[in-house]
């Protein structure tokens, strides 16, 4: 069956259990499954794109893989990096001017060369740490636009692809200027593909949590950094020198990245307890992160070592396998656990680093019944 | 005409706001801001986005605008996603004049 709305298909099939025959599984498409593989087949370039990330979105049957895996030949899609970066030349067009391809000449200026360099280590990490190929598993094409806007205070994700603004040379710099801001988003992609977290008050803040925690894991993963001696820092380099501040968030101890005359003073909370309620920001998503952020950073101290060895592992699975759109800080506390747990045993102390850590955030995990 | 400018969200979390009275302001000024809500049919404008537009999108500016004349009053809550292209200069132009405008009441 299809839906002329992707959002309430899945939401219809989540609260209802929808029937498995023995046939087929009925699964939501908001244009029938053959015609989005005429598209892919035969379509133009864009619209193969298009039909393709149809396809691909979806499969929220987890697992269900065999509609485009079978398809993945027709597409071309390769086990490997594929990046363009754009020029928006200021203005708020996307996707902007093609200035770059992947392996084309490294020009065209320092947002240009960051943009281009980061997104590849973040690629890279995702493949050399969790076997990932791209943002959505299958060699999806990662594509920035720079030069957004003027002054722009800002970098996001619009669901396709990535926008860096320049910053207004006054409180920040060019946001293509740190790698964890790239990952950070990029991962926003990973999440999108995966766990879908809708992008409101705990599933929100969530979804900006995981792109701390991956952010700051392509980091410390191209630094080669424990997690002793990471920063556990996002948006470190963002300010310019005329800000009282040495981060945008600190995982490590939310509150205290910046305390400045202009911004005020880093709202983060690291415990439950201290949970902001507020309507503005979907909710206070960039707010209430500092929680699961701080979480994360207790269990990769806990654990010791490479954060993304084990931290990092147990998040991950987390993300693709458990965690769904509306999961709750509760949720991802219990399902983080219960993942240490089919990972490293359940007396492990990997998962005593993840039931200490939620603890000490005012979450202790609960065992499933 | 007295407006209520607020963007909230994007990357930083950061947000800024304020209120200005555009008879306070410095008449060419004051006329800019005028055509620009006019020419963005600002009360015409719908209350909320369109949710769907945005799935899978983070770290946009959600922006939320209340414009008071002698004769109407509506707020219109957006997003550099969703925006209505009409309605981006008069946005951009309070963002850029946000410390400027800030002071006068």
């Amino acid at each position: 069956m299809f839906y002329q709305n992707l959002e309430k298909c899945r939401r219809y099939s989540r609260y209802e259990k929808y029937q498995h025959d023995s046939v087929s599984h009925q699964t939501c498409f908001i244009i029938p499954e053959y015609v989005n593989k005429e598209i892919v087949e035969k379509g133009t370039e864009q619209q193969r794109r298009s039909a393709w990330r149809n396809l691909i979105l979806t499969e929220q049957l987890r697992g269900r893989r065999n509609v485009t895996g079978s398809m993945s030949a027709v597409f071309a899609v390769a086990d490997k990096l594929h990046r363009t970066i754009l020029d928006a030349q200021n203005a708020e067009s996307l996707p902007g001017k093609l200035v770059r391809s992947e392996g084309g000449k490294p020009k065209g200026g320092r947002a240009v060369t960051e943009s281009y360099d980061y997104s590849g280590d973040t690629y890279d990490f995702y493949k050399q740490v969790f076997d990932r190929n791209s943002v959505d598993g299958r060699g999806l094409r990662l594509d920035s636009t720079v030069h957004y806007g003027q002054d722009y205070n800002n970098a996001f994700w619009n669901g396709t692809q990535m926008v860096y603004g320049d910053g207004d040379g006054q409180i920040f710099n060019r946001f293509t200027s740190s790698l964890d801001v790239i990952g950070h988003e990029l991962t926003h992609g990973v999440t999108q593909y995966e766990a879908a977290l809708e992008y409101q008050d705990q599933p929100g803040a969530l979804n900006e949590s995981f792109s701390d925690v991956f952010g700051s894991l392509v980091k410390q993963y191209a630094l080669k950094q424990t997690a002793e001696k990471a920063d556990w820092l996002i948006g470190a380099g963002l300010f310019t020198r005329k800000i009282k501040g040495v981060a945008l968030r600190s995982m490590k101890a939310p509150g205290t990245a910046y305390d400045d005359p202009t911004l005020g003073k880093d709202p983060q909370p690291g415990h439950m307890r201290d949970y902001v309620k507020t309507s503005s920001d979907n909710g206070g998503v960039h707010i209430n992160s500092g929680i699961p952020n701080h979480a994360f950073y207790l269990t990769a101290i806990g654990i010791g070592g490479k954060a993304w060895e084990k931290a990092g592992k147990i998040w991950y699975i987390t993300l693709r396998d458990r965690l769904q759109e509306n999961s709750s800080f509760q949720d991802a506390a219990n399902l983080s656990a219960d993942v240490a747990g089919s990972l490293f045993g359940k007396d492990s102390k990997e998962r005593k680093a993840v039931l200490k850590a939620w603890e000490d955030v005012g979450l202790p995990p609960k065992a499933r019944k | 005409m007295k407006i209520y400018f607020e963007r909230s969200g994007g990357f930083t979390g950061i947000p800024v706001s304020m209120t200005i009275d555009t008879s306070s302001l410095p008449t060419e000024e004051a006329r800019i801001i005028q055509k620009m809500v006019e020419d963005s049919h600002f009360f015409e404008l719908p209350p909320t986005p369109n949710k769907t537009s945005r799935a899978g999108a983070a770290d946009y500016f959600q922006y939320q605008i209340t414009i008071e004349n002698s004769t109407r009053k509506h707020t219109v809550k957006s997003d550099d996603i969703s925006i209505d292209p009409k309605l981006k200069p008069l946005v951009n132009l309070l963002v850029k004049n946000l410390q400027k405008w800030k002071q006068k009441k």
